[in-house]
C-alpha cells in the first residue's frame, strides 16, 4: 500500500515529506544495490542522489497499486545503468566499501559477506542486477518483467550466473 | 553457504554507511554529468544556441556582403542552419532526461537511440551544411584577402579546382570530426550501453 498521494498533490510539502519517507524506509535495499556498484563513498552518493533525483522527477509514473519498493528499485537499476559512473581506478578488492566491512571485527558471517560482495563485483554489470533482484526474493517472472527479458530467458541467465558466482566463491575460498 | 540468506541479513545501514541525509527533495544535488541524457540535452541545447549565433552571422553577412555569389551560398547555408535549427529543436523536445521507470531494456534502448539520433543529426549537418559554409568561407575569405570581387578571384587560374578540392577534402573532415567529437562525449557510454543491451539479450 501506498502512502504517495495522487497526482493532483505533487510537489505539496505533503506529497514530499511522504516521499522522502518513503524513501528512507528503502535505504536499505537501495543502499544493497549501490554497494554493487560504486567505487566510493562518494560515488555512493552520487548514486544515491541521482537515483532519488529521478525518483522523484517520475513520481508521477509511480502507480498507487504498486509496492514503493520495487518501483523504486526499478528507478535505481535504470538510473544506475544509465549514468556515466566514475571508472574504477582500483581493483575492488582494495575499494572502500570492502575496507568498511574489512576493519571491523571479522566473522564467519562478515567474512561470507565480504566473499559475497566481492564475487557479484566480479560478475558483468548487467548480470549484478538480475542477481541482486534474484537475492532480494524477486521471482523470475518478476525478474523479466522488471528488465524486460523473457521469463524462461531470465531462468536461464539466473542459471548461469548462479553457476559462475560459485565458481568466483570456490576460487576465493 | 546460503547466498540468500546471507544477502538478507545484510544491513549496510548498520555497518555504519551512512547516506546523504535528504530531508527534501530540493536538497538533491547529484553529480553533474552523471545522468547520461541530462547532459546531451544540456549539449544539444548549446549547439542549438551556437547554430542560432552562426545563423544570425550569416544573416548579418547576407545584409553587409554585395556580391552575390557569396549572398547566394551564404543563403543556402543560412536555409540549412535553419532546417537544423528546427529539427534539432524538435529532437531536444523528444530528449526526457528522466530516467523512467519501465523495464530496463526499454530504458536501455530509449537511451541508446536518443544518443544515436544526435549522432545522425551532427553526421547529417556536416554532410549538407559545411560544402556551403565552406565555399561560402572561401569566396568571401578570397575576396577580401586579394580585395579583387568574387568574379575576379574565381576567374583566376585553377581557383574553382581548389574550391572544390577543398569542399572534397574538407566536408569528409569535418564529418569524421564530427562523428569523433561525438565518439569522444559520448562514444564510451553508447559502447557501454550496447554491451549492457547485448548482456541482456544474450
Amino acid at each position: 500500500m501506498s502512502y504517495i498521494q495522487p497526482l493532483e498533490q505533487k510537489g505539496s510539502v505533503l506529497e514530499e515529506k511522504q516521499f522522502i519517507e518513503q524513501v528512507k524506509a528503502c535505504n536499505r535495499l537501495v543502499l544493497k544495490l549501490i554497494n554493487l556498484y560504486a567505487h566510493s563513498i562518494t560515488d555512493r552518493n552520487d548514486l544515491y542522489q541521482e537515483i532519488l533525483l529521478n525518483a522523484w522527477k517520475g513520481l508521477s509514473g509511480f502507480r498507487a497499486d504498486a509496492k514503493f519498493s520495487t518501483w523504486l528499485y526499478q528507478v535505481a537499476i535504470n538510473t544506475i545503468l544509465t549514468s556515466n559512473r566514475r571508472q574504477n581506478r582500483m581493483p575492488y578488492q582494495e575499494g572502500v566499501d570492502l575496507l568498511e566491512i574489512a576493519v571491523r571485527p571479522v566473522t564467519e558471517e562478515r567474512d561470507e559477506l565480504r566473499l559475497l560482495y566481492a564475487a557479484i563485483r566480479r560478475l558483468p554489470e548487467v548480470d549484478r542486477i538480475i542477481i541482486s533482484l534474484h537475492l532480494e526474493g524477486y521471482s523470475n517472472q518478476e525478474i523479466a518483467i522488471m528488465t524486460g527479458i523473457k521469463a524462461n530467458h531470465a531462468g536461464v541467465k539466473l542459471f548461469r550466473i548462479k553457476e559462475q558466482l560459485q565458481n568466483i566463491l570456490n576460487e576465493s575460498l | 553457504m546460503n547466498l540468500t540468506e546471507i544477502w538478507k541479513n545484510y544491513d549496510p545501514l548498520n555497518e555504519g554507511q551512512a547516506l546523504p541525509d535528504i530531508d527534501h527533495p530540493a536538497a538533491l544535488r547529484p553529480r553533474q554529468g552523471m545522468s547520461i541524457l541530462r547532459t546531451m540535452k544540456r549539449m544539444v541545447g548549446y549547439n542549438i544556441g551556437w547554430a542560432l549565433l552562426i545563423g544570425s552571422g550569416y544573416a548579418a553577412l547576407e545584409i553587409f556582403v554585395q556580391a552575390w555569389q557569396v549572398r547566394s551560398v551564404l543563403g543556402v547555408a543560412l536555409f540549412c542552419t535553419v532546417v537544423g535549427v528546427w529539427h534539432t529543436l524538435r529532437f531536444y523536445r523528444t530528449i526526457d532526461p528522466r530516467v523512467q521507470a519501465g523495464d530496463l531494456l526499454a530504458e536501455l534502448r530509449r537511451n541508446r537511440a536518443a544518443l544515436a539520433g544526435w549522432m545522425h543529426i551532427q553526421a547529417r549537418a556536416a554532410i549538407l551544411f559545411y560544402p556551403f559554409c565552406l565555399s561560402a568561407g572561401f569566396m568571401l575569405g578570397g575576396m577580401v584577402g586579394s580585395g579583387r570581387s568574387v568574379s575576379e578571384f574565381m576567374g583566376r587560374p585553377h581557383m574553382a579546382l581548389l574550391l572544390g578540392a577543398t569542399i572534397v577534402v574538407m566536408t569528409p573532415v569535418s564529418y569524421w570530426l564530427g562523428k569523433w567529437m561525438f565518439k569522444a562525449s559520448f562514444g564510451k557510454v553508447l559502447g557501454q550501453v550496447d554491451e549492457y543491451i547485448g548482456g541482456l539479450e544474450s
